[in-house]
């Protein structure tokens, strides 16, 4: 799959509350849980008014990949990170790599983790589950624009649809 | 006095875009038929703010205060609104019980 | 059976050892959790609670939560702390939500139970099965919020969630609360005292496991459900405004106490309205952990006491704005911001301090007992430092007000019983006395004082189903019924903001069936929520609770209110009594309100019935 193809969970920090309702469905469906320390969307809340959700991005040359000393990760075409658990010895070389905190040390098992988008299902179940609709499931293009359409939308409204 | 005096909290703000109107009448009207005037003056549908598809109360989401006093919602169509009187909109009680 | 962690920890804070009890089927079946279990142990393990000093070694402190907590079930995360109250003498017991009640089950726990006292501060942490309670001599002083970010720092891992008391609770003020995560209180009863009087300043939890349920794919499909409901017109009041849109509506229905109770309408109501705070104070609207509606306003002083941040309900809002005369939003954010730091209930503070402005204003209280504040109606800087004296117990005035507004009006004398608001001594919250009045009745029997979280019976008032300015015998039933479902909403423990999306108790009884595996239908359910109500009661009726104590203040029976909208309202004794006589009937107690044998046997409190039970 083309790169430009990729899409990624996106989080709206304005609509995202910290509500964690993301981390419970993940651990949920990535291993049948409910126990948000397995979850691989973590939700970050800094007191007092800041929340957002975070996951793993699908970076061009990911820094996780590159950092592992064993080759225990590999980035497939269509971004996933993939962990061979034969190989990882749980050094978290990879964990320090990631500038956003997002691939793990499992909690039992000691070898990484990090967001699958799903594979099982075919959809990201955080973003089908989020009750705010703050995660999206799009390219970054996608976001982009959707960005974009909103700040001219604020910007014009009150100058063309108002006067 | 030839007119209503209608008040508007919460949502209903937003929706008219004033907190008060003065809704002229020549004699009484029902409660429902006022709303459904004013429905049509702010272009939604007002009813369904209080009544659902199948005619049940939305007591949850809304209230109407006439002359001081909540109104049954199931029964608009019973309640006269008189010039002079006083209707508030608005949305409904939200405790934490 | 699943849901429940299936024990309970036991910390002997006087020996400094930790045991650990069973939670078995019967007393799931029987109590669900939450309230249920509270009034079970309690009961049970202050067999003469008339004898015990609440500020002693003798008191428990017991925390609880339910079945539905880190399971996912829509806003499920709360927990609740249980004593005889300091405060009211009684029955004890308060609620609050967020993350901790979810960490609490992931560690592996349904409870805690705490005896005796610590010789030393100390804190308990709980780390899945690793339990110990820890040095807090750096803590004690410190605010909720200090303490909770010094904890995480001390056990080097911010995953933590943390429940503690301020300086408040730690020098025993009747009206000091548990706050958890900043912004979640355990609010009444003076439960803080408690945990202050056994030198408990605070509980860590962190919990690693996973939280097991019956059937995880039927339950994660209703979840989703009652998620999408939650999204819908049922809750959008609490989710847009929150609760503080009621300010406008109370002031229109003229039942927004002000002024101490003196009047239902302000006439600055739009400057502290729901509508005005949003547009100009609200920063962000936050969530539990769990929760699909979110309704927690967090609120930035603009101008006066800028940067002061807190979270603001409508019930600190009413209390600490117009019921002290107060028309400024950043004096109220600020207010909330020292109760919450400081550790006090701001319902109690915001009325006990509306009490002494009306004693102020009278000359029943001279400035100097005052410490020369001049406690005016509407005095910002005054509500201020009356907030701060009392929640640090200084100087008269603090030491006055720190004892809540029954004994302190008790102490003052000269008439100022006359206008305490209260019923058995816990503080009236924002609801109108005279226009609202099955909402009174509902306040006055409940039982842990003046209260509606145990009944909700403000609703036919302000629903326009009963006339609201009159009380008759069929409003008994009313209560009734609400008392029998918020008792169980209290013990699975589920958030009431749910409570217009669930379509009937089967529906509750359902999601208690895909959490736990346990047969239960709507029938059951209530009749446990009936259950758990009766034994609360009998705990009262131990502590010498009887029909004399079930009426609201004089204020509502002398004092007609002025205003135009609800001109003259007050409550007629006659009517009263009928109402009440209505209740005791629907609860199949005896004139004297208290519970029958029958009744008590018909729900299977044998031992109950003997101890306390009277014949019919």
């Amino acid at each position: 799959m083309e790169s430009r193809l990729r899409k990624i969970v996106v989080c709206d920090p304005e609509k995202c509350n910290g509500c964690k309702i993301c981390e419970y469905i993940c651990s949920y469906a990535s291993e049948g849980v409910l126990n948000i320390k397995k979850a691989r969307i973590r939700v970050v809340r800094i007191e007092p008014f800041l929340n957002l959700a975070v996951t793993c991005r699908k970076c061009e040359d990911p820094p996780c990949v590159k950092a592992c000393p064993r080759d225990a990760l590999k980035q497939k075409s269509n971004g996933v990170i993939v962990v061979d658990e034969n190989k990882c010895n749980g050094c978290g070389w990879c964990v320090e790599a990631c500038p956003f905190g997002v691939i793990r040390l499992h909690l039992d098992k000691r070898k990484v983790i990090v967001c699958d988008y799903c594979e099982k299902q075919g959809f990201p179940q955080c973003v089908q589950y989020c009750p705010k609709e703050a995660l999206n499931y799009v390219t970054l293009d996608q976001a982009a624009r959707e960005l974009s359409k909103k700040a001219v939308q604020i910007l014009l409204e009150e100058i063309v649809v108002k006067r | 006095m030839n007119e209503i005096r209608v008040e508007f909290i919460g949502r209903f703000r937003e929706l008219f875009k004033v907190k008060s109107i003065s809704f002229p009448v020549d004699s009484s009207i029902s409660l429902l038929k006022l709303v459904e005037e004013l429905g049509k003056k702010a272009g939604v549908d007002l009813v369904s703010h209080f009544l659902s598809p199948r005619g049940e109360s939305m007591d949850e989401y809304s209230l109407i205060i006439l002359n001081g006093n909540p109104v049954d919602l199931t029964r608009l169509d019973e309640y006269d609104v008189k010039p002079g009187d006083r209707v508030v909109l608005s949305p409904s009680v939200a405790g934490g019980g | 059976m699943k849901g429940y962690a299936g024990k309970y920890l036991i910390v002997d804070l006087s020996k400094g050892k930790t045991s650990v009890g069973r939670v078995d089927e019967s007393m799931a079946l029987n109590y669900i959790g939450g309230y249920g279990f509270g009034a079970r142990t309690l009961y049970d393990m202050l067999p003469n609670p008339a004898q015990v000093d609440p500020l002693s070694p003798e008191n428990v402190l017991i925390w609880w939560t339910g079945p539905l907590a880190g399971t996912l079930s829509s806003a499920g995360n709360k927990y609740s702390v249980f004593a005889k109250s300091p405060l009211t003498g009684i029955f004890g017991f308060g609620i609050s939500s967020g993350l901790f009640a979810s960490e609490f089950k992931s560690a592996g726990w349904d409870g805690i139970v705490f005896t005796g006292r610590a010789e030393k501060p100390v804190y308990l942490m709980v780390d899945d099965d690793n339990v110990e309670l820890r040095d807090a001599s750096q803590l004690w002083g410190r605010t909720t919020w200090e303490t909770e970010e010094m904890i995480k720092e001390e056990l080097g891992d911010e995953s933590f969630t943390v429940a503690s008391i301020g300086p408040a609770g730690e020098r025993m003020v009747k009206l000091a609360n548990i706050t958890n995560e900043r912004n979640r209180q355990v609010g009444r009863c003076g439960l803080g005292a408690v945990m202050g009087s056994k030198n408990l300043k605070a509980v860590a939890i962190r919990g690693t496991g996973d939280v097991e349920v019956a059937d995880i794919e039927g339950l994660v499909r209703f979840v989703a459900d009652l998620n999408e409901r939650c999204q819908g017109p049922a809750t959008e009041k609490y989710r847009i405004y929150g609760t503080p849109a009621n300010i406008l509506v109370h002031n229109k229905l003229g039942c927004l106490p002000s002024y101490n109770f003196q009047r239902g309408t302000f006439e600055y109501a739009e400057e502290v309205s729901g509508e005005m705070m949003l547009k100009t104070h609200v920063k962000k609207i936050i969530a539990c952990a769990g929760c699909p509606i979110a309704c927690d306003h967090v609120n930035q002083a603009r101008e006066l006491y800028s940067g002061a941040i807190s979270s603001v309900d409508y019930e600190s809002l009413a209390l600490l704005g117009p019921n002290c005369g107060i028309g400024s939003l950043d004096v109220i954010t600020k207010a909330v911001e020292i109760c919450d730091t400081l550790g006090v209930d701001t319902i109690s503070a915001g009325n006990v301090v509306g009490w002494a402005m009306e004693c102020y204003e009278k000359g029943i209280l001279s400035k100097d007992e005052a410490d020369g504040i001049d406690l005016r109606f509407g005095n910002g800087e005054a509500l201020l430092e009356a907030l701060r004296r009392l929640c640090l117990k200084e100087g008269k005035l603090g030491n006055l007000l720190a004892e809540g507004v029954r004994r302190a009006s008790q102490i003052l004398g000269r008439g100022s019983e006359r206008f305490a608001v209260h019923c058995k001594g816990l503080e009236w919250a924002a609801y109108e006395l005279r226009s609202l009045q099955t909402s009174t009745l509902g306040f006055a029997v409940s039982n842990r004082g003046a209260d509606y979280l145990r009944s909700g019976s403000y609703q036919v008032d302000v629903k326009g189903q009963v006339d609201r300015l009159r009380l008759d015998r069929s409003r008994g039933k009313i209560v009734y019924e609400g008392e029998n479902l918020y008792a169980v909403i209290d013990s699975l423990i589920i958030c009431k903001f749910t409570r217009g999306i669930f379509k009937s108790a089967d529906e509750l009884a359902r999601l208690y069936t895909l959490v736990t595996g346990l047969s239960m239908t709507g029938e059951q359910i209530i009749k446990a929520g009936e259950r758990i109500h009766n034994l609360a009661r009998c705990f009262n009726v131990k502590c010498g609770i009887s029909r004399k104590d079930d009426y609201p203040p004089p204020r509502a029976f002398e004092d007609p209110l002025p205003d135009d909208v609800v001109k003259g309202a007050v409550i007629k004794r006659e009517e009263y009594e009928e109402a009440l006589d209505g209740y005791y009937e629907c609860r199949g107690w005896s004139k004297d309100g208290i519970p029958t044998k029958r009744k008590l046997l018909e729900l299977g409190l044998v031992k109950e019935a003997e101890e306390v039970g009277v014949e019919a």
